[in-house]
């Protein structure tokens, strides 16, 4: 460990910077340090004090965050965090001059709020861990930070709250944790995949951009993970039953807030069914539906070519082209993309006579209720079970909607969520937890927790 | 991937049984029986699914065929559609009065065997006209003929007890239960005329050609017995419980005017008593009534109200007394089958009936929107 030795592995580094003072090196990686910081408190002192031995460097430099460096596997680790490192004869001292290389804290972009904070977790670690820190100021909550990823060595911290959270959960979490082994994390969801052995088409964690819900869970007694250069955090572990709640709604006035939950359920079935029931409906089972509503339908499916399934297929799938369009392209070309879809697509399609309108309305309406979700993985979950539906009521009609259903019970009340069921409070059927479900209640907002995540429910 | 494809296979094995498009059945709203040269003559009234643009087409198309049975003739035209014929919303069954005299409930029991046939259809019998004649006939446009007919039987049963809806699963459950037959509801044509069949007899605000509703039809042993008149029909309904709302008028005294008492409600009560060894039939009728029309000089008073009620009860009385009075070996009224299932043992004897009404004319009035009141102040 000298100074040749970081010169020649550092060959291809034209950004490494090594600063020659008398027999003082100093070394940095100039894209990665504050500058400012090396000059005002580094260089300035030691011109001044005339540093010229380890111990008078120790002593005489003003700094807050300094680390003794005995291997090199540190020094090259320090060296890349942003760390300018100082080295006399063969003693070396890395001073924090890391320089913030994110957005700072912006607004939330991908989960909108009405009322409420409304600042965002960023690609900054230290500021994510603060904008927790500032919420919960207690020493109940433990931090366990770990470094991930033999390339990336990214740092990753699982946050929970010691006297509220279920202990196995952490111990399960830590374990795989230790365990982990990554070259590279790219973003939050490598941890989260990394985490269970089984794949599930239902997401199993929460990820947010909210400091706020983060905070929220960890006194819920979930844990949190926060993942350097990931702007979401995860919240471990997730259910069913959180999907039609947002942190929103504990903003708000709880009576109105049940209204909204039970609207979101309805949307969630609306989101699925639809298509799958229309067509079932309309092609095997039209004795069920009322006279003047058969004719209805039978006069807009004149002169349609297609088969009902093979029209429902086709406008789902164009529909799905343009949503995922729509999330690709810039935002000023976003607007002039909805026009050619909606209306050129849309209505030039049912002015040609190739789709029903009925259909049209059907696809939109099981479209539009999906989008009440913000979390993308639901959003997708929720397009599978569309086409699922869709396809068993096209072969078998209100049968094949029913096995449909019953494919959709038995899967979604398979998942294991980190060693909970998926499905509560519903299944197993928790009849106080249902006070915070369908509908919202005071006491349920300000007094108690969840009781199936933590042995500690009372708020107060 | 195994169980993927196993899925796959298994549904592509079903074939889509009974997939069916709209856009290729027929959906059939009536249908009409009649009879000629020995053989049954059977029309389908079907609906002529068109779009907006072609209004001058009608909504409806009438299919004829004959044939020896009437599936025969149903079968019969597929030959003359293009279209599947779907009988799942089949709204009015049409009989004439020659088949519903031969026998109704066999036509009855091949509408029930036939899997689509929902079991929520009329059944009618056409008075004095043939059956498939009636299916022709155009009414307001806009509306089905059968649902239009089918409608007006329905509100006609509400709001008048001049008729009585009889659905296909009642008229069998009555056919097959003991001391009771099923009723039919009548309809008849006004001034037939070739152009009600077009859509020029809705032309005019006052088409010439309509389809009317009569009164029912009594049936015994599955075959048309005996028309009623609007009087017996009342007093069957008043017997059997079906009175919703209905207008009962009744004359002023020493004057030609009458006076109008609305039912607003009311309720038949059947009680049953064995006394030596004789059946007696209680007949409890309660109504409520208002009175919305009062054409008579005396001035309503308590004492006056007291007269009215008291000529209402009779009247009632009288309505019930003429359908008892009607010459018929027809159970329609039901009356042995309350004996029946109070004493299972009972076998067709004798039984006293005593008919007990009591109205209640609502005497409470206010003038609601009293600021109508204030023009006609002098």
């Amino acid at each position: 460990m000298n100074i040749e030795n970081i010169k020649t592995m550092m060959e291809y580094s034209p950004d490494l910077k090594i600063r020659t003072i008398n027999n003082i090196n100093i070394i940095f990686f100039e894209t990665l340090v504050n500058s400012d910081d090396i000059n005002d408190f580094l260089l300035k002192p030691i011109t001044l004090y005339n540093i010229n031995s380890f111990p008078k460097l120790k002593n005489k430099i003003p700094y807050g965050n300094i680390k003794e460096i005995d291997n090199e596997k540190d020094l090259f680790y320090c060296l890349y965090s942003g760390f300018t490192i100082i080295n006399i004869e063969d003693d070396f001292l890395a001073f924090e001059t890391k320089y913030s290389l994110d957005s700072g804290i912006i607004e939330a972009t991908n989960e909108k709020v009405i009322k409420g904070p409304k600042d965002a977790f960023s690609e900054n670690y230290q500021n994510n861990l603060g904008l927790v820190r500032k919420r919960i100021k207690s020493d109940k909550l433990k931090i366990k930070e770990h470094i991930i990823g033999t390339s990336s060595k990214t740092k990753v911290s699982l946050l929970y709250m010691e006297d509220i959270v279920n202990s196995d959960l952490i111990d399960k979490i830590e374990k795989k944790l230790k365990t982990m082994n990554l070259d590279y994390v790219a973003n939050s969801n490598y941890i989260a995949e990394n985490l269970t052995n089984k794949s599930y088409m239902f997401p199993t964690n929460l990820m947010t951009e909210r400091p706020d819900f983060v905070s929220f869970s960890l006194m819920e007694g979930r844990c949190a993970i926060i993942v350097e250069n990931s702007p979401q955090a995860l919240i471990i572990p997730s259910f069913f039953s959180d999907y039609i709640k947002t942190i929103d709604d504990y903003y708000q006035n709880t009576k109105n807030v049940s209204i909204t939950r039970i609207i979101r359920i309805i949307a969630f079935l609306i989101a699925i069914i639809t298509p799958g029931f229309y067509i079932a409906l309309t092609t095997y089972n039209p004795e069920t539906l009322p006279t003047s509503v058969l004719i209805n339908f039978s006069i807009q499916r004149e002169g349609v070519p297609f088969p009902s399934s093979v029209e429902a297929i086709l406008l789902w799938l164009s529909f799905e082209i343009l949503r995922e369009a729509d999330t690709r392209v810039p935002f000023v070309v976003g607007s002039s993309m909805s026009i050619v879809g909606a209306l050129v697509l849309g209505q030039a399609a049912v002015e040609a006579g190739m789709i029903s309108p009925i259909m049209i309305i059907v696809i939109a309406i099981s479209a539009v209720a999906s989008f009440l979700f913000n979390d993308n993985d639901i959003v997708n979950t929720i397009r599978i079970w569309k086409l699922i539906f869709l396809i068993l009521g096209s072969f078998a009609g209100l049968y094949g909607i029913f096995i449909a259903t019953l494919l959709f019970l038995i899967r979604i009340s398979s998942i294991n969520s980190y060693g909970f069921d998926y499905t509560l409070p519903y299944a197993p059927f928790n009849l106080k937890e249902q006070l915070n479900n369908f509908i919202l209640t005071k006491k349920y907002k300000l007094n108690k927790r969840n009781s199936f995540l933590t042995k500690n429910i009372n708020r107060r | 991937m195994k169980k993927f494809l196993i899925v796959i296979i298994i549904l592509f094995l079903s074939g889509c049984y009974n997939y069916k498009e709209l856009n290729k059945i027929g959906i059939v709203s009536s249908i009409s029986i009649d009879k000629e040269d020995n053989k049954y003559l059977v029309s389908a009234q079907v609906m002529n699914v068109k779009d907006e643009k072609e209004e001058s087409s009608s909504n409806v198309i009438v299919y004829e065929a004959k044939g020896k049975t009437i599936e025969e003739a149903l079968r019969k035209m597929t030959t003359k559609s293009n279209k599947k014929l779907y009988g799942g919303h089949l709204g009015k069954l049409v009989i004439s009065e020659e088949v519903a005299s031969e026998g109704i409930i066999n036509i009855i029991d091949l509408f029930q065997r036939l899997p689509e046939i929902k079991d929520e259809f009329t059944i009618t019998v056409s008075k004095g006209i043939s059956a498939n004649k009636v299916v022709k006939i155009m009414t307001s446009s806009g509306s089905i003929p059968a649902d239009y007919v089918k409608q007006s039987i329905e509100t006609a049963d509400l709001d008048s007890a001049l008729t009585y809806s009889s659905k296909l699963d009642e008229f069998v459950s009555y056919y097959l239960k003991k001391y009771i037959d099923p009723v039919i509801s009548v309809i008849k044509v006004d001034n037939y005329d070739e152009k009600g069949t077009t859509l020029k007899n809705n032309e005019t605000t006052y088409p010439k050609t309509k389809i009317i509703l009569d009164n029912i039809a009594i049936t015994n042993k599955g075959k048309l017995d005996k028309f009623l008149n609007e009087d017996e029909t009342i007093g069957y309904n008043f017997i059997r419980n079906n009175v919703n709302s209905m207008i009962i008028p009744i004359k002023c005294d020493n004057e030609d005017n009458y006076s109008s008492i609305s039912v607003t409600k009311s309720k038949t009560k059947t009680k049953i008593k064995k006394i030596n060894n004789k059946f007696i039939i209680n007949l409890n009728i309660n109504s409520n009534a208002v009175i919305n029309e009062y054409n008579c000089k005396n001035d309503l008073y308590e004492k006056e109200i007291k007269v009215l009620t008291k000529k209402t009860e009779n009247q009632i009385k009288k309505y019930i007394n003429k359908a008892l009075k009607v010459k018929t070996e027809s159970d329609f009224l039901g009356l042995k089958r309350y004996i029946y299932l109070e004493y299972p043992k009972y076998n067709n004897e004798k039984y006293d009936l005593n008919i007990i009404t009591s109205v209640n004319i609502s005497r409470k009035g206010e003038i609601r929107n009293s600021s109508k009141g204030d023009k006609y102040e002098h």
